[in-house]
């Protein structure tokens, strides 16, 4: 039990001087952008540095970091590293424990804070929202959750990216069924209306709940018109960013949520040596970042 | 545990007769294990005259939990390989996940997830302490991990009207395990647990951690281990691993116990990356399970 290697077993990575490398990059790329893969998920990450690899016409995972470390082209390779290793095409109801713990601890939280306030607006902010999936899924959960007492409640639900073309898709609200492969039938037919070829289009209501602009983080000007924010998700955003960048967005965010409000980033992001203001919280499934009350 | 504790359990528990005890082969190891005069060929011996105990042992020295390269073939080998206290510690773990065994049927009492919950914390734990430099805690607190909530099992197994009556509460009120159990028993599993190691007669240590594990800080002379049991339970259930819905979510830097392990910490310079700790949990977590599955496994 003290020395514990037995991952190398399970994946192969052992004694070969392969997944020694692996797990150099593993560590670098976390080192860069705080996006951690666990030792059970290398397999997919060799999987997914493998198309780099190839597109770049290298000879091994070896070359590969020499490359990322040396190479005059390597902060741009950074970025297509992180696309590839994150790039899952989106959906609805993506990374689903975290989306429990928005529902359960983080809704109940806010809603019980606010309720002492004698306030009842709740405004939630969709950092790099893409084509729209995840603000438009945080509307259907509180639908969900809120039930009748929704009336009661004044919701506004921000969607911000840097791809316009992104945000008209968004803001059509018109999705094909592999962007639904996560939402039950349930969810699919109370909150959409099939539309021409196999596609289905947001129901009015929901649509109603969301606001899209653009947004560039690196613009304080954008940036400084925003306040007031309960609930911040920025999944996989933040992972592009150079550190000493990180730690200003990280900060920014700091001061336009609420006090007592949370940011949510990725499920395998990581704030750790970027953050000095919000509290780390451990909930069942995932980890929430809390602003002091 | 004051005096009124102490007499609500044995008048609720002291004269059970079916409680469990441990078996003496179990027992017989400990105290050769802390025998300074014994020798590994004495211990083998002694495990022996158990078939199917010898054999689970060989299987975890073969397991991914060790993650040896080289088969270890006999018993004998196993002990030099994994050492004394290991072994004495595997012995204690078999015995104790096969004396609670049987679930009480309908009772709202997950004995697979307990039991995962339980071995999780153990390797969280043992990890834990490996990770914050306090190596001479590893061993001991696998086994807290391990038995620390044995109170909950007594409670259901034995006064299993009112074990009802807290999940009840938990689920209808939104009270924490701690906080129904007092509202029913007026005493909780944690100081339940520590009565039943007493009975056993586990080394006073192991007995004050398992009574602390909820509040590390008022340990007098098992801090550490306490403290380690503590949050190697908060570090579960954000894993989701809980028999039990009742976690809402909690901050480790802010905890009492947190901060003992930092103060002990020989590592203090160093700041403890928490995230990267929760990610990697899966990983130790399956070990856990991998344990329990020998352990429990069929006697063959």
């Amino acid at each position: 039990m003290i020395s514990n290697p037995s991952w190398d077993k399970q994946t192969g990575l052992d004694n070969d001087h392969e997944g020694v490398v692996l797990l150099k990059i593993r560590d670098f790329v976390y080192h860069k952008s705080g996006l951690y893969f666990a030792k059970n998920k290398l397999d997919s990450f060799k999987k997914r540095l493998s198309i780099r690899v190839e597109i770049l016409e290298l000879n091994s995972f070896e070359e590969y970091y020499f490359y990322l470390q040396n190479s005059p082209l390597g902060e741009s390779e950074l970025q297509h590293m992180f696309d590839c290793l994150t790039s899952i095409e989106t959906c609805f109801f993506r990374d689903i424990p975290q989306l429990n713990v928005f529902q359960g601890q983080v809704l109940m939280d806010l809603m019980n804070l606010k309720t002492q306030k004698g306030q009842n607006s709740l405004r939630i902010f969709s950092c790099g929202c893409a084509t729209g999936e995840e603000p438009y899924t945080l509307a259907i959960i509180m639908l969900e959750k809120l039930g009748h007492n929704i009336d009661q409640w004044q919701i506004e639900i921000m969607g911000g990216d840097i791809s316009s073309t992104a945000l008209e898709v968004a803001q059509k609200g018109i999705y094909n069924q592999y962007s639904l492969r996560n939402s039950s039938k349930d969810i699919v037919n109370r909150y959409f209306t099939p539309v021409d070829d196999g596609n289905y289009s947001i129901k009015e209501h929901v649509r109603k709940m969301v606001h899209f602009s653009y947004l560039n983080l690196k613009d304080e000007s954008i940036m400084g018109t925003m306040h007031s924010i309960d609930v911040i998700f920025c999944r996989n955003v933040l992972i592009y960013f150079s550190e000493e960048y990180k730690k200003t967005v990280v900060s920014q965010f700091y001061d336009i949520n609420t006090p007592g409000g949370y940011l949510l980033i990725g499920p395998s992001e990581s704030l750790f040596g970027l953050n000095r203001s919000y509290k780390l919280l451990l909930c069942p499934g995932a980890l929430v970042y809390k602003k002091q009350t | 545990m004051t005096e009124d504790e102490n007499r609500i359990i044995e008048d609720t528990f002291g004269r059970i007769e079916s409680l469990p005890t441990l078996p003496s082969l179990a027992l017989d190891v400990i105290m050769l294990a802390e025998n300074p005069n014994s020798s590994l060929a004495d211990i083998a011996l002694l495990i022996q005259k158990g078939p199917s105990m010898a054999s689970k042992i060989l299987k975890i020295a073969n397991s991914s939990f060790y993650g040896y390269s080289r088969k270890v073939n006999n018993l004998q080998s196993a002990l030099l390989i994994l050492g004394l206290q290991e072994v004495k510690n595997i012995v204690l773990a078999i015995s104790i996940l096969n004396l609670f065994k049987k679930s009480n049927k309908g009772s709202g009492f997950n004995h697979e997830l307990f039991w995962m919950h339980s071995a999780g914390c153990a390797q969280v734990a043992r990890s834990l302490v490996a990770k914050t430099g306090l190596f001479e805690y590893e061993l001991e607190s696998f086994t807290i991990g391990l038995i620390h909530d044995i109170g909950k099992i007594v409670i259901d197994q034995f006064n299993h009207d009112n074990f009802l009556k807290i999940i009840h509460l938990i689920q209808q009120e939104n009270l924490t395990f701690l906080d129904a159990e007092v509202q029913v028993l007026r005493v909780n599993h944690a100081q339940i647990g520590s009565w039943l190691a007493q009975k056993w007669l586990f080394p006073p240590e192991l007995i004050e951690a398992i009574e602390y594990h909820h509040n590390p800080e008022k340990s007098k002379n098992s801090q550490i281990l306490s403290s380690v049991t503590h949050i190697a339970d908060i570090f579960c259930k954000a894993k989701d691993l809980s028999f039990i819905e009742e976690f809402k979510g909690e901050s480790i830097t802010d905890n009492s116990g947190w901060k003992i392990i930092q103060k002990k910490s020989s590592r203090n310079n160093l700041r403890f990356d928490i995230e990267r700790f929760v990610f990697e949990l899966d990983e130790e977590i399956a070990k856990a399970q991998q344990f329990i599955s020998i352990s429990q496994g069929s006697d063959t």
